[in-house]
């Protein structure tokens, strides 16, 4: 049964760090805030199933027993019950509860900036993003900057993935605590790339900041998560995490 | 002459009884198919009736009686009138199945005359993209750049 699924492409066994043709899962993540949310996303997936399991069964329960063909004055006499009122009040408060602990937990873990090694500007614009590494300079004394444009499909070469390639990747280094300050230049836009559990609004004339640590190489791919105009489709993230070594010298080339 | 009296008068009022019991009888012989065209009045003049017939012994009721009494209490009519006539779920489906069906058949007519492909969409591009993808160590650990990874991957044309 799960190899014909997987054979219809109903279910999808693979997760990238792309996304890739009927994924229905999660991408594999790379960063601790995206086992977080993963985590969150298994704990209430637990409370999703036995809500579905209890409102199933009272409204089968009703369906079954109580229909105008089993009992035909239900509604005359059946109308009340301070008991059952009661516990459907009071349960799902609980649930809520236990829900909101563990969410507001993540949510101000993935809020905390911790001591961040170095600082990337991301800046969103109709329809691009440009970069900005303020912590490194060149010769002249100019920090490192550079535009992000997406690669047209007539452009790309055999294999890339269409809508997600970009001319210029943000490159960082592995391990280490990297602080994105994000902010728009003409709308609203949003930094996200799912794979490192990072999504954020690109709001102009505010400056937002999250932080990542990136735990593997490799590539990671987001897009503008915000509705910005005619070619948001257009403007995607591609995050290329190197190591440490590597990264130095594609700061020398940079410089 | 007093025993005269009292057996007469014992017996108007089971004639009276008698009389009253015929006539509510008469008012609900078929009482289902007659109600709605009955006026307000009418109603409220049966209702009250076998209110009153229903304080006393139940088991006194006639058959039509019972009947009556239980259409009024709790037969399809005022609030309890059905909101729709019998067959109508299943002009709702032949309805529904048919606005799927004419959107299904919109979807492939522009289909049709939609532009072509992007080139990205062909089994040897797939295929490239697979290898690109363990170039990039794309999702080593449980996906296609991992060890003995047997799926499909970016491949889905034909």
């Amino acid at each position: 049964m799960l190899n014909l699924l997987k054979s219809l492409n109903i279910i999808s066994p693979v997760w990238n760090d792309a996304p890739e043709p009927w994924q229905l899962g999660f991408q594999d993540g790379a960063s601790p805030s995206y086992e977080g949310i993963v985590e969150l996303h298994d704990q209430i997936m637990f409370y999703l199933v036995i809500i579905l399991l209890g409102v199933t069964w009272v409204l089968s329960s009703i369906i079954l027993n109580f229909n105008s063909n089993s009992n035909k004055i239900v509604h005359k006499y059946h109308n009340h019950g301070t008991l059952i009122e009661l516990i459907w009040t009071i349960t799902p408060a609980f649930v809520l509860i236990a829900i909101a602990f563990p969410s507001f937990k993540l949510l101000y873990l993935m809020d905390e900036v911790i001591d961040p090694a170095m600082t990337i500007k991301a800046l969103g614009h109709q329809w691009y993003w440009s970069y900005e590494y303020s912590d490194f300079v060149n010769e002249d004394g100019e920090s490192i900057e550079f535009d992000s444009y997406l690669v047209p499909t007539d452009e790309l070469e055999e294999g890339q993935l269409r809508l997600l390639e970009v001319d210029n990747r943000v490159v960082v280094p592995v391990g280490t605590h990297i602080r994105f300050i994000v902010t728009g230049a003409d709308v609203i836009h949003s930094f996200a790339v799912p794979a490192l559990g990072l999504k954020i609004d690109a709001i102009p004339g505010r400056l937002n900041q999250t932080s990542v640590l990136v735990e593997r190489e490799g590539v990671y791919y987001g897009q503008c998560s915000e509705i910005c105009g005619v070619h948001h489709g257009f403007m995607p993230i591609a995050v290329e995490a190197v190591s440490l070594e590597k990264y130095l010298a594609w700061l020398n080339e940079q410089a | 002459m007093f025993r005269l009296a009292a057996t007469r008068t014992a017996l108007n009022t089971t004639r009276v009884v008698g009389r009253r019991n015929a006539s509510t009888n008469v008012a609900v012989q078929n009482i289902e198919s007659r109600w709605k065209s009955l006026s307000q009045t009418e109603q409220n003049t049966i209702a009250k009736q076998l209110e009153e017939a229903q304080k006393g012994d139940w088991k006194q009721l006639s058959l039509e009686e019972k009947k009556a009494a239980y259409y009024i209490a709790f037969g399809p009519h005022g609030p309890r009138e059905p909101l729709t006539q019998p067959g109508h779920g299943m002009k709702v489906l032949i309805g529904t199945l048919g606005v799927v069906a004419a959107s299904t058949a919109l979807f492939y007519v522009i289909r049709q005359n939609a532009i072509e492909k992007p080139k990205t969409i062909s089994k040897e591009w797939e295929e490239a993209t697979n290898e690109y993808m363990k170039e990039q160590k794309m999702n080593p650990i449980s996906g296609i750049a991992s060890e003995g990874y047997k799926g499909k991957g970016y491949v889905v044309s034909n």
